[in-house]
């Protein structure tokens, strides 16, 4: 039932975008609401939805491994700009990762949420796997991906415009690495350099920010990880 | 059959991955990223044919968003938390979205 349920409400999320495709209407984020509605207005258990629709979410072990094909297959479109992009990658998936848990602290948000939100640039995908080892509760973390996302696509364009990026690979890098899959669908706009630029800085982003968050989580006391 | 197959080279570089990750404990990968990291350099090395890998990892790839929606649903236990949070979460949430964008972009100078 909750299988089902989640594949239709998904398939419906993604024919509202294609009509409509605005960042705010992202079918992921679409398709989450409106189960989180179905949930609590019909009552259906939680826990159970969530032990039915487990096989889905097992998807994503293969699906990150076939990432690994997505980023050797746009590899050649960075030759000779390796540079401009591993500057990108390392520079947003630090400042993302220190940044925001102190900005969360800074405004009174407790040492949970803190960690969730330095997971925020990381695609969902990846999240699932890396939470349990880092000591963040993935149910938390992945929706607050979902709005950085979100927020990185509709207002990421906007923001390159206003401090004058207009070399597509950089604004690509940051687009992916500030917002994952969805700042990727928004780089898809901009051209194919961008595009691939985005898709690479979303899965390098995720190897980045599994290796850097444990020291990085030790040295700001959430931990060690 | 070809899907198939490539589900299964997909299911393969993961089981190695995992291999991979019990082995190595000091490296804080799990193991579908060492399969993908993986995946990466076999393609590279021209140890495997990227056809093999293809015709399943296209397929899977277009869902990749539908998977991870009951995990966001999962959010509903938390919603007491991020009630009484919502003001700083919005706001970490945004500046932070904006100063990784200005890092990346600054970080992208590198010549």
């Amino acid at each position: 039932m909750a299988l089902i349920a989640t594949l239709l409400v998904y398939l419906a999320a993604e024919r509202v975008y294609r009509f409509w495709p605005h960042p705010l209407l992202n079918p992921v984020g679409l398709a989450v609401l409106t189960l989180v509605v179905g949930i609590k207005l019909s009552g259906y258990p939680l826990e159970r939805y969530q032990n039915e629709a487990l096989p889905l979410v097992w998807l994503l072990k293969p699906a990150v491994v076939a990432l690994g094909w997505a980023a050797w297959r746009e590899r050649g479109r960075l030759a000779g700009r390796l540079r401009p992009f591993l500057g990108g990658l390392f520079a947003g998936s630090l400042a993302s990762l220190t940044l925001t848990p102190l900005l969360a602290r800074a405004l009174g948000a407790g040492p949970d949420l803190q960690k969730a939100l330095a997971l925020k640039s990381v695609t969902s995908a990846v999240t699932v796997d890396l939470a349990p080892r880092l000591g963040v509760n993935a149910e938390l973390a992945v929706p607050l991906i979902i709005l950085a996302g979100i927020l990185g696509a509709a207002f990421g364009p906007w923001l390159l415009d206003r401090v004058g990026a207009d070399d597509p690979l950089a604004r690509g890098t940051a687009l992916g690495t500030a917002s994952h899959g969805i700042g990727t669908a928004r780089a898809a706009e901009e051209g194919p350099l961008a595009l691939a630029a985005s898709g690479l800085a979303m899965a390098a982003a995720g190897l980045v920010t599994a290796l850097l968050a444990p020291p990085v989580f030790a040295l700001l006391g959430l931990g060690g990880g | 059959m070809n899907a198939l197959a490539g589900f299964a080279w997909l299911l393969a570089f993961y089981a190695l991955g995992e291999g991979l990750a019990r082995l190595l404990p000091g490296v804080p990968l799990s193991g579908s990223l060492w399969g993908m990291v993986l995946l990466y350099v076999a393609l590279s090395a021209g140890a495997l044919d990227e056809g093999r890998v293809e015709a399943a990892a296209r397929p899977l790839l277009r869902g990749l968003g539908l998977y991870f929606v009951p995990v966001g649903v999962g959010v509903l236990a938390f919603e007491s938390l991020l009630r009484q949070q919502a003001a700083a979460v919005a706001a970490a949430l945004l500046l932070g979205t904006l100063v990784t964008l200005l890092a990346a972009l600054g970080g992208a100078r590198w010549r």
